[in-house]
């Protein structure tokens, strides 16, 4: 199977894609920020991340997506740093909540949510307990996430 | 074929596929991601859902075939499988993994495998109908080149 391609760049393992981010920064925003928002995604499904990051990258937010909780650890101990945390709740190594809970004690003070098409009971309460912030329906649209957004460029001030 | 004939075609084809109920409107909004910069977002989109979703199954096959059915599994393969399906906009294919979704939890055997059957009719469904897709977009493309 051909490599996944989102907006003429392949979506890379946590790395931005080859001559810029999955999503041309050269192609004006739809939405532009009073701050520089960056997101990172978490999610194994290749679909979502794909979505995920050209629907992000399209309303002007930085966008990586890594595959897996280990390897969203592995870049924040690499230093890297973001606005804003979405997990997918339902990952098969490392739930959503397990993956937060890592995140927490390595000193991750961004929102963090999770992403899920359902949740289960007592799945919403791990989660919040493990120090996520709230949740987001899947797959990620504008309908879901500009509020989000908004919420989150206020915030920073 | 003139690129409006071809690009009318497949807009006509998309709204077939959304009244029968195969498509949802969030094909639209993956559709709108789809520019020149992009120009095979789509066509990359849908080959790479239709590829794991292959996985998936087959994955699914094997699991509920075996004397000891592993339902922690079966949820969470038929849960991987709604939520990729959505992401093309295939509700109607994501509604049956999570009919699939819950017999596995039930830890019901004989409804998980009526429930995978249903999934696999819906899958060939929705695998024709991307495919046609796919191939009026490559036909776009290749008539833009």
């Amino acid at each position: 199977m051909a490599p996944a391609i989102a907006n003429g760049h392949t979506s890379n393992n946590g790395n931005r894609a080859e001559g810029g981010n999955a999503g041309n920064p050269d192609r004006p925003a739809l939405r532009y920020w009073r701050n520089k928002l960056s997101t990172l995604l978490v999610d194994e499904s290749e679909n979502h991340r794909i979505l995920g990051t050209a629907y992000l990258t399209a309303y002007g937010v930085e966008t990586r997506s890594v595959s897996n909780g280990r390897a969203a650890m592995e870049l924040i101990f690499s230093g890297a740093r973001f606005s804003l945390i979405l997990i997918d709740m339902h990952m098969r190594c490392m739930s959503g909540a397990q993956c937060v809970s890592h995140l927490r004690t390595m000193g991750v003070r961004s929102p963090i949510l999770g992403m899920t098409t359902f949740c289960r009971e007592g799945e919403e309460q791990a989660f919040l307990a493990a120090g996520g912030n709230g949740f987001i329906p899947k797959p990620l649209s504008p309908n879901n996430f500009l509020q989000v957004l908004e919420a989150l460029d206020n915030n920073q001030g | 074929m003139a690129r409006k004939d071809l690009n009318q075609e497949l807009n006509e084809l998309i709204c077939s596929f959304q009244d029968q109920g195969i498509l949802d409107d969030y094909f639209d909004e993956l559709k709108g991601l789809q520019d020149e910069e992009s120009p095979q977002f789509v066509t990359n989109t849908i080959t790479t859902y239709l590829g794991g979703a292959d996985n998936t199954i087959a994955e699914l096959t094997t699991n509920l075939s075996e004397p000891a059915v592993d339902y922690s599994m079966v949820t969470y393969l038929a849960d991987k499988l709604k939520g990729s399906s959505l992401s093309v906009g295939g509700s109607r294919m994501a509604n049956v993994c999570a009919e699939l979704c819950d017999a596995s939890e039930a830890n019901d055997r004989e409804a998980c495998l009526a429930r995978f059957e249903v999934v696999n009719r819906e899958f060939l469904t929705l695998q024709e109908s991307l495919s046609k897709i796919v191939q009026l977009e490559q036909a776009i493309y290749d008539d833009k080149e």
